[in-house]
């Protein structure tokens, strides 16, 4: 890609990537004083964008430390009301728990005396954001994951593979440089466990999208269903829903979910309605 | 192969100058050919009295593959002498290109694609009236726009150019196709309903394209901006300044970065797409005031900041950078997904 001088670029990353990263780089020269982290896909990070669903947070008047959590593991984030940011501090308050966040922030890393390290991002932008949003990120930040792990796998393969021999295979050049590094910094890294959780981050999203499609398929079948106002007959949802290989006990737990929801409810034995 | 010695004539030379460490230079890239083909070479020093359709005698040049091609390259040791009785018919060779690769590297290309929106228009050349059509053309990668000069280019077909010339005009990629170029029916092009590339894929300024990401930022001057009425150019102090008489009108356009993972893109919408999306009409920004212009800057910077974003448009490039004509734009939704998910698994 052509790309002018922008700002730090920020990089879509699992929690788990971040997590497990274990080694901070002392720059030289024109990047004198910049701290980047370098993960175990080899990725050189200072600023990253990340998404997913507020699991704690706790508002005092300078600070909210807040965790959000991508089915990977979670990432701990720290606003600040005074500073650049203080804008993403109020924007991080006004969401509640349970909600679906957008959030780009740089990455301070903290190592303990014992040699632990621990990752805070204090983010510069946070916004609200929804499920469909959420799961592009998801999606795209599991892609860029699997890509670098088969990049990794490759510079493996040859101690001397170059750049260039890396580029050859088909890499582009950001995954093609994460491979080496990952190759330098993390030889002993489990890559083959950490492919299996970024899968997982997918397969549960797949699950959660494969549930909300059954969950309008069922609403509509109710909706349609409802002729003489008394309410769809639960054996009309059956067979609604029978011609799209949906079990009858998935129908049972989605039409719980529903209720539970406030989407429907039972008017009458087996009848419902939607709200 | 090193130290090589050849004959061929010049069929094009382009410069590019480059800024390194070791300060600014300019080198010479273009083709080389003889009745046996023809090849690109790259020239780090070139006479500068030379031309194209020039026959020259080449010695200590050497050759090597890039970009997959075996390539000419002549430095400080090769010697170029011109043959000024020298007379060669150069063996056209064109490789065929999907549009979305298109690059000016290759001038002189083999390009399939689905003729669009064919406008004719006269001009004067030498005295004599003149036709030359101008449209799109698209296939399954990308569209660029294409100029017919005095052929009509059939529309909505398929078809083949065999020797299309590729040039960059106002930043952008286009096809020029002349007497010389064969024009003729293509096997069927499916064209997708979207064209959706990752940024870390797109190398060149062609159009066409969709991309998905996050907006991570908002140009402050996103809003109400006024041109003119007679050539619509933007007016920034009260009047044009080449039609001071002319009325002002309002429009209204965003800039905007977008970041998907794998790069960030600097994003323009003008109104159509702008208006749509913000789903207000143009009376909304006629005749507004200080108030009214900072209601639709907020308005704009609200739904647009930190918003999931699905954008069809077309690159263009400036100097160096790529930046990103967004024709159409809105939220990602569910029924997205799927599409999205589908571009990148074929890279897996």
């Amino acid at each position: 890609m052509i790309a002018g001088k922008r700002r730090e670029p920020a990089k879509w990353i699992l929690s788990k990537e971040l997590k497990d990263t274990s080694v901070i780089e002392e720059t030289q020269g024109e990047e004198q004083g910049k701290r980047y982290i370098v993960t175990p896909l080899g990725t050189r990070v200072k600023r990253v964008i990340i998404a997913g669903i507020i699991t704690s947070s706790n508002v005092e008047d300078n600070l909210t430390k807040a965790t959000v959590a991508d089915n990977s593991g979670a990432f701990y984030v720290s606003a600040f009301a005074s500073g650049y940011n203080a804008d993403a501090k109020f924007a991080l308050d006004s969401l509640e728990q349970g909600s679906t966040v957008m959030l780009m922030g740089r990455v301070n890393p903290f190592k303990t005396e014992e040699g632990v390290f621990y990752f805070n991002i204090n983010p510069e932008i946070v916004v609200r954001t929804d499920s469909p949003g959420l799961e592009m990120w998801k999606s795209r930040a599991v892609w860029i994951s699997m890509r670098k792990i088969y990049a990794i796998r490759e510079a493996f393969k040859s101690e001397d593979g170059d750049i260039n021999h890396l580029s050859g295979l088909g890499y582009s050049v950001e995954e093609s440089e994460c491979a080496l590094r990952a190759r330098k910094y993390y030889h002993d890294y489990d890559f083959q466990e950490f492919s299996k959780i970024a899968e997982s981050v997918l397969k549960f999203s797949q699950e959660d999208s494969k549930h909300a499609e059954l969950k309008d398929l069922i609403l509509a079948a109710i909706r349609k269903n409802d002729i003489d106002g008394k309410g769809c007959r639960y054996e009309d949802i059956l067979s609604a829903t029978l011609s799209d290989g949906v079990e009858r006990v998935q129908v049972d737990e989605i039409l719980n979910t529903l209720g539970s929801e406030g989407e429907i409810y039972e008017v009458s034995l087996k009848r419902f309605k939607a709200i | 192969m090193k130290d090589v010695s050849m004959k061929a004539k010049i069929v094009s030379i382009s410069s590019r100058n480059i800024h390194n460490e070791r300060g600014e230079s300019t080198y010479f890239y273009g083709y080389l050919g003889d009745e046996t083909g023809t090849i690109p070479y790259t020239a780090w020093a070139f006479p500068s009295s030379l031309k194209v359709g020039d026959v020259v005698d080449m010695k200590n040049v050497y050759t090597k593959k890039y970009n997959d091609t075996i390539r000419v390259y002549l430095d400080s040791r090769s010697e170029v002498i011109l043959d000024p009785s020298g007379s060669i018919d150069v063996k056209r060779v064109y490789r065929e290109y999907r549009i979305r690769d298109l690059s000016l590297k290759d001038q002189y290309v083999d390009v399939r694609g689905i003729a669009r929106s064919i406008r004719a228009r006269e001009y004067e050349k030498d005295g004599k009236k003149q036709k030359v059509y101008q449209g799109f053309l698209e296939d399954e990668t990308a569209r660029v726009r294409v100029s017919s000069f005095g052929r009509e280019i059939p529309e909505n077909k398929p078809i083949r150019a065999i020797g299309a010339r590729v040039t960059e005009f106002n930043g952008r990629i286009s096809l020029s196709l002349n007497d010389k170029t064969e024009i003729k029916q293509s096997e069927e092009i499916s064209i997708p309903q979207y064209r959706i590339y990752l940024l870390q894929d797109v190398n060149s300024p062609v159009g066409g394209i969709t991309i998905t990401g996050f907006v991570v930022s908002v140009g402050e001057k996103s809003g109400i901006i006024y041109r003119c009425e007679e050539c619509s150019k933007t007016i920034q102090d009260g009047s044009c300044p080449d039609h001071p008489d002319a009325r002002r009108i309002e429009d209204v356009f965003a800039y905007f970065t977008i970041d998907d993972g794998t790069g960030s893109m600097q994003c323009s919408a003008g109104s159509d797409p702008l208006l749509s999306f913000l789903k207000i009409g143009r009376e909304a920004i006629t005749n507004a005031d200080g108030k009214r212009k900072d209601e639709i800057h907020e308005a704009i910077r609200n739904a647009l900041f930190g918003t999931p974003l699905v954008a069809t448009g077309e690159f263009r490039r400036l100097k160096e950078d790529l930046s990103f004509r967004i024709e159409t734009m809105r939220k990602v939704e569910k029924s997205d997904l799927k599409a999205i998910s589908s571009a990148m698994e074929a890279d897996l």
